[in-house]
């Protein structure tokens, strides 16, 4: 039920409670006509009405406290230089934060790196010495490499291509580029200059004319079908999508994997994490650096049991067709089975399409027919 | 898991950074993000996820009343689960029943209130389904007839007179008369959960009928908790276990790991009782056509099925909300799978009992209409109990004293709100079924049914009120879609 | 879910009169487990020609499947393939040079009196009885499975390869074609994929164990090979025994998802539970 149902639910069993005897009016009529005024009826949140389907008879699920389910991620196309991470996120700062949370959160990555609960960090700043994890160093000028154990380049045309010359010849680990919302003509070339992932942030990408009235959804599957356009007909050597935007919680993050994602880009819940110290009101670097490794710890262990319970000792074994969606929009723009039906709203309309041109003889050609399907998907939208 | 101190003031401090620093998170996942931080641990949740489209409220039954000036107290309700292949069946008066909630879970007195008010409903007429959960049974449900004492020793008899006095001390409930206590008038399934928590074999045996109870709604495929805090001494000494501790069941059974070993604990079970007891399995609704088929397959009398809305005593937050699908989106592969099975075989009895989301007698009709037997309440009798849905039964912080103990729940009231419920639920479904001309609730069908929108009419495959259905609404959107591209469409 | 089993002689005759009878034994030991459907693929050098083999389950009006098959050269595989393609009634089921694949729904016991599996002789070969779970019951659902890709790879499989969709979408970007709905048919095709790669049939397999994910333990002939491969938890079971040879048949060695199976056919000498993850393979001498 959803939460503003609750009271409704509750008084009428109450009702039923007190007079043993039938009610006047339908509880779900009610909720109906409430339904139908109110503005939340348009769907807002599309990752609410995506669900995972689990492990039951027809597959056994994994007991994570007896198997050992993997989330370990490689970033990087060429074997000697990967990655490797033992969560798949990548910290994205693109708020800036003080010296000291800084610090705090350096701290919290070294400390995740000694428990092998090793996660990245994207940062403009400079990387640490000292530091014992992965630092992708957000890179505008050549000049200003540090020593950062990758790069990420955010595109801007075709000066970045030029960049990515440059800097693959002088530069051995992996190399990420952030795109825009046009990534769809240019990720095949960005590859094939031998970049090793993309990063797309869907807080921003659907705020573009492209995007607009779309969902993250949409980016993370147009984005995973870029990638897989580049290896029509060649063998995966693990080219990966880090998605970064609205993707903050164990649930999200699930539901974007199983759309495409290979890493998360996590940012404003850490900001969250910090925010514990606003009601002790003095500022303790090492608390910080407790809490936001708390934070992880507990979303790694979040990260293992939802695909422990789909059945996939590996948390990048989630699929598409492990997931099924309560919302049209969701479907079309996912391309995730609606459940019950378990198809896609996509499919359904095709296979009627078929049968409806056939029975009533009506000529239309297989460019035509797409041409329908686009029409009709486009004004579920 | 209690909250953490300062979570509970940082509240209205997070609600200022949300305000000033415009970020979109909303406030229960930034009380989520805080309580990771604090502990570092997963956080629970209990009782039911938070669908968006359960689909109830969009499906209108035609012309049903659910109010009526006509007496309809002859319309048909019974349910009978077993016969497909056990000797016995299990006979109810009215076809809900109550769903499983552990003792340990829930207080002894809750537990108290539904054992009144069941007796009480039996004496009147009215014979209902009861479910033990996963947590063991109760002494009085394992004994509570006269059959199930020919055959005690007197030590054995004291004992448990000994641990019952235990647990009604402890509950201040020692007023009970024992006798009538010891009084089961309606019909007990005890569930066969991965965890076995029980000691005595006459758990099994003593039982009108067993569930193997392969998932639920609320967590498939992870394993269920009883918290540590839950486990009281007696709670410990009534499953077996230790105290203090989290009580685990296991995500799966460790002796069923496919379909070939659900037949054999199957079969298992059946020579364990004679083939005299029921047998259901019971599963979450996830890839439920491929787990219809494995069930009608492996000698089961009925299967029941659990929705993601279904409630649990205590689940990862992440596993509840986001695993499983909807009651009514499961009841088409349902339908399917046991279409395509008595394609093959002859009808035999088979039954089916739907749970998640249902707890009043339009919705048992809306279910019923798309092709369950049975309907088990879960949620609906906690609420009746006194629940403000907090869902904070994984602590010990219920108000209404059911799953905490801070409280103290009044077992008189409750036995009688439930009581009233049952009894309210089935004058109800009586006049549904009766306001559409029919004689038994089960012949309520899917043409009495009708939907307002596209999505409710492809999951259940229900027609608008119209007339018109999912099928003929998407054929009307490629006509507007030919003539708005302009295509000639000639007829050939 | 269902029942596995497979052997290989041990001595240096490329073709035994007992094997299709010794593999058939093992079948109907295990029949009590799966009832939907059986079959078995066995190798025979002698059988080795220039041409090639495909074999199809055409679906007649009578919604009886009967079973085509076309000789091809080398050069004319790919041709052939894109004919049997066209015609949507048409499942392609083997790809045969010294392998002979036979597979129906039913018992066992009937594929023998139908096909006349005992008869059968050769160097070593696989079985399979299968109870339907995720896909209907029709004939070229069956195992065996072959693949198109590459001639003489058959597997059989008990169990779930529950990241299929994955391996196939990969799989197919790559270039390789499926047949079937099956998850079993991608082991067929990942195998022959590496085999087209590199070669090495024992590397194949770790790359699928690795790769792989779920429950499930399978057996995979190729001309010269054997092996049976358990998932990286052994969750499904799977023993392998040797029959020390008789005055009837030589030494062999025999592998099962059941003991009884081993037991039926005298393979109780160096019993061996294959180590999860570790491919347990045989070659052919």
């Amino acid at each position: 039920m959803r939460l503003n149902e609750k009271a409704l639910i509750r008084k009428s069993i109450l009702e039923l409670c007190n007079t043993g005897m039938p009610r006047q009016k339908s509880t779900d009529d009610v909720i109906r006509t409430i339904r139908e005024k109110s503005s939340s009826e348009k769907e807002g949140n599309l990752w609410e009405y995506i669900i995972a389907l689990g492990a039951q008879l027809s597959r056994p699920p994994f007991d994570p406290y007896r198997e050992k389910i993997k989330l370990t991620t490689k970033i990087g196309r060429k074997g000697d230089q990967k990655i490797s991470l033992k969560i798949p996120i990548l910290i994205y700062g693109k708020f800036d934060l003080s010296q000291s949370s800084k610090d705090a959160l350096y701290l919290a990555l070294d400390n995740l790196d000694d428990n092998r609960s090793t996660i990245g960090l994207i940062s403009k700043d400079e990387p640490c010495d000292e530091r014992k994890y992965p630092h992708f160093q957000i890179l505008d000028d050549i000049s200003k490499l540090a020593d950062p154990d990758g790069i990420v380049l955010e595109y801007t045309g075709v000066k970045t291509e030029e960049k990515i010359e440059k800097i693959r010849k002088e530069f051995d680990g992996p190399i990420l580029v952030e795109v825009d919302e046009y990534f769809s003509y240019y990720t095949a070339k960005l590859l094939e200059l031998g970049i090793d992932g993309i990063v797309v942030n869907t807080d921003d990408i659907i705020k573009s004319e492209r995007y607009k009235g779309k969902h993250a959804i949409a980016v993370i599957h147009d984005a995973k079908l870029a990638i897989n356009e580049f290896y029509r007909g060649k063998e995966n050597d693990g080219a990966c999508l880090v998605v970064a935007g609205d993707v903050n919680n164990a649930g999200k993050m699930v539901k974007a994997a199983g759309l495409g994602a290979d890493i998360i880009g996590y940012d404003t819940s850490l900001l969250i994490a910090k925010v514990g110290h606003y009601s002790e009101n003095f500022f303790d670097e090492e608390i910080t650096a407790q809490k936001i490794f708390n934070h992880m710890i507990a979303t790694k262990s979040e990260l293992t049991g939802i695909p422990a319970a789909v059945g996939y000792s590996d948390f990048h074994n989630l699929s598409p067709s492990d997931f099924r969606t309560s919302s049209i929009k969701a479907s079309v723009q996912g391309n995730i089975p609606l459940e019950g039906v378990d198809k896609t709203y996509r499919n359904m309309v095709e296979e009627i399409l078929e049968e409806h041109v056939n029975t009533k003889n009506i000529s239309v050609n297989q460019q035509e027919r797409q041409k329908i399907i686009s029409l009709i998907m486009k004004g579920e939208n | 898991m209690p909250l953490p101190k300062d979570v509970m003031n940082f509240r209205w401090d997070m609600a200022k950074v949300v305000k000033n620093e415009g970020h979109t998170a909303d406030l229960k996942s930034l009380l989520l993000d805080a309580q990771k931080a604090a502990d570092g641990l997963v956080p629970y949740a209990s009782l039911g996820a938070h669908s968006q489209n359960d689909y109830f409220s969009n499906m209108m039954i035609n012309n049903a009343k659910i109010n009526s000036t006509q007496d309809y107290s002859d319309v048909d309700a019974s349910l009978i689960i077993g016969g497909r292949y056990s000797k016995k069946i299990i006979k109810t008066d009215v076809p809900f029943s109550v769903g499983g909630m552990s003792y340990g879970s829930v207080k002894l007195p809750a537990k108290i209130s539904l054992h009144l008010a069941l007796n009480k409903l039996a004496k009147n007429g009215i014979k209902i389904l009861m479910n033990t959960g996963e947590g063991g049974a109760l002494p009085w449900e394992i004994y509570g007839t006269e059959k199930s004492r020919e055959k005690l020793s007197k030590s054995h008899w004291n004992t448990i007179l000994q641990f019952t006095d235990k647990l009604l001390r402890a509950n201040h409930l020692e007023g009970l008369d024992i006798d009538e206590l010891f009084t089961r008038e309606y019909p007990l399934v005890v569930q066969y959960a991965s965890g076995r928590f029980w000691k005595d074999p006459a758990y099994l045996l003593n039982a009108d009928g067993i569930e193997i109870k392969i998932g639920q709604g609320a967590k498939i495929g992870h394993g269920g908790i009883l918290p540590g805090s839950k486990v009281t001494e007696l709670v410990a000494e009534n499953r077996g276990i230790l105290a203090h501790k989290p009580a685990h069941s296991p995500s799966r059974h460790l002796d069923i790991l496919g379909p070939e070993d659900l037949v054999a604990k199957v079969l298992e079970l059946r020579e364990l009782t004679n083939w005299e007891t029921p047998i259901i399995v019971k599963v979450g609704a996830s890839r439920i056509y491929d787990d219809m088929e494995i069930i009608l397959k492996s000698y089961a009398d009925c299967a029941t099925v659990d929705g993601m809305v279904g409630g649990t005593g205590a689940a990862p937050y992440e596993v509840r909300e986001d695993i499983g699908i909807n009651t009514i989106a499961s009841l088409r592969p349902i339908r399917d799978a046991i279409n395509d099975y008595y394609e093959t075989h002859d009808k035999d009895g088979f039954k089916l009992v739907v749970n998640g989301g249902i707890w009043d007698s339009e919705r048992i009709a809306k279910t019923i209409a798309l092709g369950a037997d049975g309907v088990g309440i879960g949620t609906g009798f906690l609420l009746a109990m006194g629940c403000t849905l907090i869902q904070e039964c994984h602590t010990d912080i219920c108000p209404a004293g059911i799953t905490g103990s801070h409280e103290k729940l009044d077992v008189e009231k409750s036995a009688e709100g439930i009581f009233n419920y049952i009894k309210a639920t089935k004058i109800e479904l009586q006049n549904i079924a009766g306001s559409l001309g029919r004689k038994k609730i089960e012949d309520i069908e899917m043409t009495d049914i009708s939907v307002n929108n596209l999505l409710t009419s492809i999951v259940s495959e229900l027609p608008f009120s119209d007339g018109s259905n999912y099928v003929s609404k998407i054929q009307s959107k490629i006509d507007d879609s030919i003539n708005a591209l302009n295509l000639q469409g000639e007829k050939i | 879910m269902c029942g596995i089993c497979g052997l290989m002689m041990d001595d240096n005759g490329l073709r035994h009169s007992s094997v299709g009878s010794i593999l058939q034994d093992m079948m109907e030991s295990q029949q009590i487990r799966a009832q939907d459907g059986a079959g078995i693929a066995i190798f025979d050098k002698s059988n080795a020609q220039d041409s090639f083999k495909i074999k199809n389950f055409r679906k007649e009006e009578t919604s009886d499947y009967i079973i085509n098959e076309v000789r091809t050269s080398s050069e004319n595989v790919s041709e052939n393939l894109q004919k049997m393609n066209q015609d949507p009634e048409c499942h392609f089921f083997s790809f045969e040079n010294e392998m002979t694949i036979i597979k129906e729904i039913g018992l066992a016991k009937d594929l023998d009196k139908k096909f006349g599996i005992r008869k059968m002789n050769g160097s070593h070969g696989i079985g399979h009885l299968r109870i339907a779970t995720s896909s209907r019951v029709t004939p070229y659902n069956t195992h065996p499975f072959s693949t198109t890709i590459l001639p003489d790879i058959a597997i059989v499989h008990n169990g779930e390869i529950t990241n299929y969709n994955l391996l196939k979408d990969s799989l197919e970007l790559e270039g390789f074609t499926f047949h079937t709905d099956s998850d079993s048919e991608v082991i067929a095709v990942f195998l022959a994929s590496r085999i087209l790669k590199h070669g090495d049939i024992e590397k194949a397999h770790r790359e699928f164990v690795a790769k792989a994910d779920g429950p499930f333990t399978y057996i995979a002939a190729t001309s010269d090979s054997i092996a049976i491969v358990r998932d990286k938890f052994g969750t499904r079971k799977g023993i392998i025994g040797y029959n020390p040879g008789t005055d009837d048949h030589p030494p062999f060695w025999a592998m099962a998802t059941d003991l009884s199976a081993l037991d039926v056919v005298g393979a109780t000498t160096k019993i061996e539970t294959p180590h999860p993850g570790k491919p347990r393979i045989f070659y052919r001498n």
